[in-house]
């Protein structure tokens, strides 16, 4: 039987526009107006120690979000004329997100998993519908969302499930290397084979 | 521990890794030629990116203003376009913007001369100091491996692959063969 | 995924076309796709009126039982817009639907051979506009009804496309040699009775059936169900959503021949039992019962339309992939509550599949090819063709990441690319490895279709569609 790795991924980085397209890997940048109060609440979301870790967490499992960030913008950096002096009305809230998978199915994810937690970041910004339904919910995603211009990633085809499995995989295959060149053939296709059975979680 | 005091200390961290946010205005009137030189950078290649090894991920945005949700009693407009630029990165930001403002400097000029009042040429030092007076704070960072450094999850990711084709051809190799395979295959 | 009950919704089953919710390939031997073009909107609408009083419906079948022939009709987009459906309309209808199949070949894995420029003739062009679908008890019945639908077409000035005859094959395999088509979505208000397996899992070890929203528009889905207000999924614009819902035609050819050959080498190669590793790839035995719970031999008997046949989940009772392996097709194509969260990243995901083989066995023992046609006519309906259909083929099938399987794409369908997969060995059983394969099922052609309720497929013929 022959031995070929498929060459070309799948294209599963669908539902966004291409600007947001990296390989595998999509861009999500969003900002949204937030309400008085979430300049309060805002802040203390980012760092109470059970708010934020817990969605977190779910991200976590999710597992198809390689980095996020949200940043609470009160004033803009002023540089001088003509730069107009703006004063801001509101915070706003910017998040963008680093992914892979399908927009649709990410947005799904979103509602479905992370229902509390989406209110806890998002239920201060104007307009915000709840995370379900789905619908409104990604309508409001899409009137908010800006298309990136140039769009980076060091490993494109890589996903984040990938490279989580990858990381655990790590210490099991250095274990085996340290002990391999002092093995009988017999003794380390023995050992390859526990290896096989220890790592098919990750392989 | 010490990077657990450390994030908590620095919002912008996630482990090792540094988020940097910065939000830069437009000239105006040069909105489209911004975009157009944006749009052509990744044109032949993954674009400039690439040749500063420490980022993980990073765009450019081009924001035209907030928008206003119809729940909104007023709006709050930015007055002029605005340009962001992320990126994740490997440790120290410091070092990070050096590399950045000289080592993509054919890029960095011909993007940030766009933006107003920034360094003619927007290079060197004097980039670095502007990009720093337009960074944004982040409230919260988070990453889903954030330990791992860019040169780290390449070699993960080759040595799994490896790893998946030798226990593919496993079955039809003898143990000295596979044994020799996985000294010389797996790393 | 609210447990609160809904408001009972009945649904208007005389105003719905009847191969939707009733599986005809179980109620009938025959069965022929009949593709029409239409050059001339009026003449295409004065051929539909004829029709529409003969389309069968969803309504109980009278005491005379099931009639001698069913015909079922769908509209490609470009078929909509020769029958002169104003733009402002077809506008309202979902992208995909509009773009078409051939549009989202690339999405597909639809490459290759299975590129629709090698599609056959008529398919992926916007030649195809009509879909009449004619389910018959057996070969006179279905000859019967087909020279009637020649006859009126050509009297019509319309042409013929392509026609496709399918048929079931004993004991309802599929060419592979599969017992196929069980495990349908359970409907609220139509088939409450197959929630268990069919539905949706429920924390607490029970199940519910899915809205019907989900398969037939205009009226309350998922997404409902949670909405304070109501809101009815996306659908055309009346009168054409109401009671209508969108279908997915594929035409996949098997190579019969390289999959046995396949299997029987791996089986040899890796020392399998070639019955299991058969088991292994699709996630249930050659007679259907699931390895879930049947996972070391294959039963005796098994009737996978027996109540509980279906009642099995994968992480509560093989959360490793010990049994049913991560990657087998039937755990990828219906995770269940595979993907953990409780199923609630796969329960918008269901299609209500009605597929049919086509073209003579290859004799049993043949591991050559004999250059004939067969395979599958791929049949599905859903509301949202981009969220169901597509999630599954793109997210599910041809990518393996949701899974923890990197890029493995289903062994069985393999694609332009060839399927690989992992099967789980349970300690201190070692994985094995199957690697990428040639492709065992190319798409030979296929169009996404609408089809519209009876009220809407009246107004279609009559021109008054808005």
């Amino acid at each position: 039987m022959s031995v070929a790795t498929p060459t070309s991924a799948p294209t599963t980085a669908t539902g966004t526009r291409g600007g947001n397209v990296d390989g595998q890997a999509i861009a999500i940048t969003v900002f949204s107006t937030v309400k008085w109060w979430g300049r309060v609440v805002l802040p203390f979301v980012f760092v109470a120690p059970k708010v934020a870790p817990k969605t977190l967490t779910t991200l976590q499992r999710l597992s198809f979000i390689h980095f996020a960030r949200w940043s609470l913008i009160t004033q803009i950096p002023h540089n001088g004329a003509p730069q107009p002096e703006t004063k801001l009305r509101y915070p706003h809230l910017y998040f963008e997100s680093n992914f892979n998978g399908g927009w649709e199915e990410y947005i799904d994810a979103f509602s479905h998993i992370l229902t509390t937690g989406m209110w806890t970041f998002w239920g201060s910004s104007y307009g915000f519908p709840k995370a379900l339904p789905t619908g409104p919910f990604k309508a409001y995603i899409k009137a908010n969302e800006m298309e990136a211009s140039h769009f980076y990633s060091a490993y494109p085809e890589a996903t984040t499930t990938e490279i989580k499995q990858a990381i655990e995989l790590d210490p099991m295959v250095a274990e085996l290397r340290e002990r391999a060149d002092r093995m009988t053939p017999e003794e380390f296709a023995t050992a390859f084979a526990e290896l096989m059975s220890e790592a098919q979680r990750c392989c | 521990m010490l990077l657990d005091l450390a994030s908590i200390r620095d919002p912008n961290r996630a482990g090792q890794a540094y988020a940097l946010t910065f939000l830069c205005p437009i000239m105006p009137g040069h909105e489209d030629l911004l975009r157009d030189e944006l749009e052509h950078l990744g044109a032949d290649g993954p674009g400039p990116l690439a040749r500063l090894p420490r980022t993980h991920f990073g765009r450019w945005v081009i924001c035209p203003d907030f928008v206003t949700d119809p729940a909104q009693p007023h709006p709050d407009s930015l007055g002029c376009e605005y340009l962001i630029f992320t990126c994740c990165i490997d440790g120290d930001p410091d070092s990070y913007l050096d590399a950045l403002c000289t080592e993509l400097a054919p890029e960095t000029r011909r993007i940030w001369r766009h933006c107003i009042n920034a360094p003619d040429p927007a290079e060197g030092p004097a980039l670095k100091a502007y990009l720093q007076h337009n960074q944004i704070r982040t409230g919260l960072f988070y990453s889903a491996y954030p330990t791992t450094t860019v040169p780290d999850v390449r070699r993960v990711l080759g040595q799994r692959s490896a790893l998946r084709r030798l226990a593919v051809d496993a079955p039809d190799l003898s143990p000295a063969e596979l044994q020799q395979r996985f000294l010389a295959e797996v790393r | 995924m609210a447990t609160a009950a809904p408001e009972a919704v009945r649904i208007d089953l005389g105003d719905v076309q009847g191969d939707i919710l009733r599986a005809y390939g179980n109620a009938y031997e025959r069965t022929t796709y009949v593709f029409v073009g239409i050059d001339e909107p009026g003449r295409g609408r004065e051929w539909l009126h004829g029709l529409v009083d003969r389309v069968t419906t969803a309504a109980p079948w009278a005491d005379a039982g099931k009639p001698a022939h069913a015909m079922n009709v769908a509209f490609t987009a470009a078929g909509l817009r020769a029958l002169g459906v104003p733009d402002r309309v077809l506008r309202t209808f979902s992208d995909e639907f509009l773009q078409g199949m051939a549009e989202r070949a690339g999405l597909l894995g639809d490459t290759g051979d299975a590129a629709p420029a090698r599609w056959e003739r008529g398919f992926g062009t916007g030649e195809a506009h009509v879909l009449v679908t004619i389910n018959a008890l057996g070969p006179t019945e279905l000859d019967a009804a087909l020279a009637e639908l020649r006859t009126e077409v050509v009297r019509h000035g319309l042409q013929i496309v392509s026609e496709q005859p399918a048929q079931l094959l004993p004991q309802s395999r599929e060419h592979f040699g599969f017992a196929d088509g069980f495990a349908q979505p359970a409907v609220e208000g139509v088939t409450d009775d197959k929630a268990v397996g069919g539905g949706v899992p429920l924390p607490h070890g029970t199940w519910r059936a899915l809205a019907p929203g989900e398969f037939i528009l205009g009226y309350p889905d998922e997404d409902t169900r949670v909405d304070p207000k109501r809101r009815l999924p996306n659908a055309p614009a009346a009168p054409l959503g109401k009671s209508g819902t969108y279908m997915v035609w594929r035409k996949l050819h098997q190579d019969v021949a390289l999959f046995r050959r396949t299997v029987r080498d791996a089986a040899q190669r890796l020392d399998r039992d070639e019955l299991l590793l058969r088991a292994k790839i699709v996630g249930r035995w050659d007679d259907g019962a699931p390895l879930v719970t049947h996972p070391d031999t294959q039963p005796d008997e098994f009737d996978g339309r027996a109540e509980g046949a279906n009642d099995f989940l994968y992480e509560r009772a093989d959360g490793d992939g010990h049994r049913c392996p991560l990657g087998a097709h039937i755990r990828r194509s219906n995770p269940r509550d595979a993907l953990g969260f409780e199923g609630r990243l796969s329960f918008r995901h269901r299609i209500i599949r009605r597929g049919m083989p086509y073209g003579d066995p290859l004799p049993p023992d043949a591991l050559a090819d004999d250059g004939a046609d067969r395979g599958l006519v791929f049949v599905c309906f859903n509301a949202s063709i981009s969220r169901q259909f597509e999630g599954i083929q793109v997210q599910w099938l041809n990518d393996g990441n949701i899974f923890g399987l990197g890029h493995d794409r289903d062994y069985l369908l393999g694609g332009t690319n060839g399927g690989s997969m992992v099967i789980q060995g349970r300690p201190p059983d070692p994985p094995c490895y199957l690697a990428p394969q040639g492709p065992f099922v190319t798409t030979r052609a296929g169009e996404y279709l609408f089809v519209p309720g009876i009220t809407a497929l009246a107004a279609i013929a009559d021109g008054v569609t808005g």
